[in-house]
C-alpha cells in the first residue's frame, strides 16, 4: 500500500484529504507542525510527501523543508507535492515557471482549493514513479 | 520567563552593512576608482614618455626657444610610476571583490603618496617656483577630496604642502641643484636673491590648495551624505515592498485557507464520502461549493489588483521576458481545463522578447486565456498568436469563437466588477475583476489593448506591445 505524508497545519483540509486518499488505497500519515516533518520523514520514509508552504511560525517553512529533504541522501529522491492556498497566478506566487528544480525542488504543484479528483490522481502518479524510480528521481535531475 | 518587547518603528532604520564606512564612498565605487586611478597614470606615463624622447632627441631646438629639457628624469619618473602602476593593478585585482572597503581606500591612498613623491620630483626638475608645476598638486587634493573623507584628504593636501615647501627649502639652500626648464630666464636667481617674495610665493600657493581642499571637501561630503540618503531611501523602499509583497502572500493564503476547508469537505460530502446523501442536499452542497469558489478567485483577484494598484509605475523589477515562451506556458496551463469543454488552444507562437514584470505579464496573459476558455463553447477553437510587426512591436492575438461581447458592453469591459448580463449568466464563476487587472498590467507596460467581439461568433483580443528599446514607464 503506497504511502502518503500530509505535512499541513490546517486539520480541516488534512482530515478530508486523509480521508480521500486512504479510500483511494493510499496509507497516509498527517503531521500538522512542520518542525516534526523532518524526524518523521527520517524514522519512516513515506511514498510520497504532500506539503503545504506556509506555517503559522514560517511563512516559507514548506519550501525550507523541501530543499533540505534534498539535502538528505537517504531521502533525495522522495517524491513532493507542494500543495498550497497561494494562487499560481499571483505574481509573486509560485506559478508553473517556479516548478524549477534550480529553484524549488518538488516533482508537482497544486493550487487550493483542489479538487479531490485532480489531487488522488497526483498522489497515485507521483507514488507510481517514485517507485519506478527508486523512490523518487535521481538526485542529479534535481 | 521568555519576554519579548515590541521595537518601536524607526524612521531610518538603516545601519548599514558594515562594509561602507561612513562618509566614504561605497566599496565597489573605491574599487572601479582604484582601475580608474591606475589608468589615468598610464596617460602621465605616455606624457612622461614623450618628454624623454623630446629631451633627448633635440635638446638644441629648445635652447634656441629658452627651454632647458635635461634626459633622464622623464624617463626614472616614468618608470617608477609603470612600477607602481603595476602593483596598484595587482592589488587591485586582489581585492576587486573583497566586501570590506579598507583594501580599496589603502590601495588608493598608496597611489596617492607614490603620486605625490613623483609629482615632487618633477615639479623640480620642471621648476618649483617658476612654473605653473605645483598647481598639479592641486589635482591629487580634489581627487582625495572625491576618494576619502575629509580628514584624509586634508592629509593629502598637508603632505602635498609639507613636500612642495621641503623641495623649495633644499632647493634654495643648495642641497638639491635646482635648474628647471626656465634656466636661462633667471626667475630663480630673482627668488635666490630676496627670501620673503620666495615664502610668499610658497604660502601663497599652499593657501590656494587649502581653499581648494575646503571647498571640494565640502561639496564632496555634501554631494557623499545625499547619495547616501538616496542609497538608505532605495534601501527602505526595496525592504518595504519586500513586506509588502510577503504580507500580501500572507493575506492571500489566510484568506483562501477557510474556503479550501470548506472546499475539501464539500467534497467529502458531494461524492459520498459521508454516506449517502439526498438530491436536495447535493444541490445545495453544489452551490455552497460554487460559491466558495467563486469567493476564493474573488479574493485572490482583488488582492492582485491591489496589489497592482499600489506598486507605482517604474518601480517593480523589470526583466526581458521571451513572450512567446511565456505565452506558451500560460496556454499549457489552461489545457487542461480547455480540455474538459472539448476546447482546442491552438498556438502560433513566433520568437519575440519584451521587457516588463515576468509574474504580471503572465497575470496579463492567464487572464485573457481563461476568459477564452470560460466563455468559449463546448467543443471550440482558441488561438493564441505572437508575432512582430513592421514597426518591431509585438503583437500578441487571443481569439476565440465564444458567447462574444455585446456591443453595448465594450467599454465598460475593463472597468471593476462589471459583467455584461449575458456574460455573469454564462459563467457564473466571474468575478469581473480579470479585465480590469489586464487594464491595469497593460497601461503599466505601455501594450496598446484592442478589442474586437461579435455576440455570439467570438472575441478577439489584439495586445502590441512596444517596440524592444522604447524608453520605459
Amino acid at each position: 500500500m503506497p504511502r502518503v505524508l500530509i505535512v499541513d497545519d490546517d486539520t480541516d483540509f488534512t482530515e478530508a484529504a486523509r480521508r480521500v486518499l486512504q479510500s483511494d488505497g493510499h496509507d497516509v500519515r498527517v503531521l500538522t507542525f512542520v518542525e516534526k516533518a523532518m524526524d518523521a520523514l527520517q524514522a519512516d520514509p513515506p511514498d510520497c510527501l504532500v506539503l503545504d508552504v506556509m506555517f503559522p511560525e514560517d511563512a516559507t517553512a514548506g519550501f525550507d523543508l523541501a530543499r533540505e529533504v534534498r539535502k538528505r541522501d537517504e531521502l533525495s529522491r522522495l517524491p513532493i507535492l507542494i500543495l498550497t492556498a497561494v494562487n499560481t497566478r499571483f505574481p509573486l506566487g509560485f506559478g508553473p515557471k517556479d516548478i524549477d528544480n534550480h529553484w524549488l525542488p518538488v516533482q508537482d504543484f497544486l493550487e487550493k482549493p483542489v479538487d479531490f479528483d485532480v489531487l488522488k490522481e497526483r498522489v497515485r502518479r507521483l507514488c507510481e514513479e517514485g517507485k519506478k524510480a527508486g523512490r523518487g528521481y535521481p538526485r542529479e535531475s534535481l | 520567563m521568555p519576554s519579548f518587547d515590541l521595537p518601536l518603528a524607526r524612521l531610518t532604520p538603516l545601519d548599514g552593512n558594515g562594509k561602507n564606512a561612513v562618509g566614504s564612498l561605497p566599496v565597489e565605487v573605491l574599487t572601479d576608482n582604484v582601475f580608474w586611478f591606475c589608468r589615468l597614470r598610464w596617460m602621465v606615463i605616455a606624457l612622461l614618455c614623450v618628454t624623454e624622447v623630446l629631451a633627448a632627441s633635440a635638446p638644441a631646438f629648445f635652447a634656441s626657444h629658452g627651454i632647458y629639457l635635461s634626459p633622464r628624469w622623464p624617463l626614472i619618473c616614468a618608470l617608477v610610476l609603470s612600477m607602481t602602476n603595476v602593483l596598484f593593478l595587482l592589488h587591485g585585482h586582489r581585492i576587486k571583490r573583497s566586501p570590506d572597503f579598507k583594501p580599496a581606500r589603502m590601495n588608493l591612498l598608496l597611489q596617492s603618496a607614490s603620486d605625490l613623491l613623483v609629482l615632487t620630483a618633477v615639479i623640480h626638475f620642471v621648476g618649483s617656483v617658476e612654473t605653473f608645476a605645483p598647481f598639479a598638486y592641486l589635482f591629487h587634493v580634489v581627487l582625495a577630496c572625491i576618494f576619502f573623507p575629509s580628514g584624509l584628504s586634508l592629509a593629502v593636501t598637508l603632505v602635498s604642502c609639507l613636500l612642495y615647501s621641503t623641495c623649495v627649502t633644499l632647493e634654495h639652500f643648495g642641497v638639491i641643484r635646482s635648474r628647471g626648464i626656465f634656466a636661462g630666464i633667471a626667475v630663480r636667481e630673482g627668488f635666490q636673491a630676496e627670501m620673503v617674495p620666495l615664502i610668499l610665493h610658497v604660502v601663497s600657493a599652499m593657501a590656494v590648495w587649502m581653499v581648494v581642499w575646503y571647498l571640494v571637501s565640502h561639496l564632496s561630503a555634501a554631494v557623499r551624505r545625499r547619495d547616501q540618503e538616496l542609497t538608505d531611501a532605495n534601501e527602505r523602499l526595496i525592504r518595504i515592498e519586500n513586506e509588502k509583497a510577503m504580507h500580501m502572500l500572507r493575506t492571500t493564503h489566510e484568506l483562501k485557507a477557510p474556503f479550501a476547508a470548506i472546499h475539501s469537505n464539500v467534497q467529502l460530502l458531494r461524492r459520498g464520502y459521508c454516506g449517502e446523501i439526498s438530491r436536495d442536499v447535493a444541490e445545495t452542497l453544489e452551490r455552497i461549493d460554487a460559491r466558495c469558489l467563486k469567493l476564493s478567485a474573488q479574493i485572490t483577484e482583488m488582492l492582485q489588483l491591489a496589489d497592482l494598484r499600489s506598486s507605482p509605475p517604474g518601480k517593480t523589477q523589470r526583466e526581458d521576458v521571451r513572450l512567446d515562451q511565456l505565452i506558451h506556458t500560460v496556454a499549457e496551463s489552461f489545457r487542461a481545463p480547455a480540455s474538459a469543454k472539448g476546447i482546442e488552444i491552438q498556438e502560433h507562437l513566433s520568437p519575440a522578447m519584451v521587457r516588463g514584470v515576468m509574474g504580471h505579464l503572465y497575470m496579463m496573459l492567464a487572464n485573457l486565456v481563461s476568459n477564452a476558455v470560460a466563455y468559449s463553447r463546448d467543443g471550440g477553437r482558441i488561438w493564441v498568436t505572437c508575432k512582430q510587426d513592421n514597426s518591431g512591436s509585438t503583437v500578441v492575438t487571443i481569439k476565440d469563437e465564444g458567447i462574444g461581447i455585446p456591443e453595448r458592453s465594450l467599454p465598460r469591459i475593463f472597468d471593476e466588477y462589471y459583467r455584461s448580463s449575458e456574460a455573469a449568466e454564462y459563467n457564473k464563476m466571474s468575478t469581473g475583476l480579470g479585465l480590469a487587472i489586464v487594464k491595469h498590467i497593460a497601461q503599466s507596460h505601455k501594450v496598446a489593448v484592442h478589442v474586437e467581439s461579435e455576440e455570439g461568433k467570438g472575441t478577439i483580443f489584439q495586445l502590441a506591445f512596444p517596440p524592444p528599446g522604447e524608453k520605459e514607464v
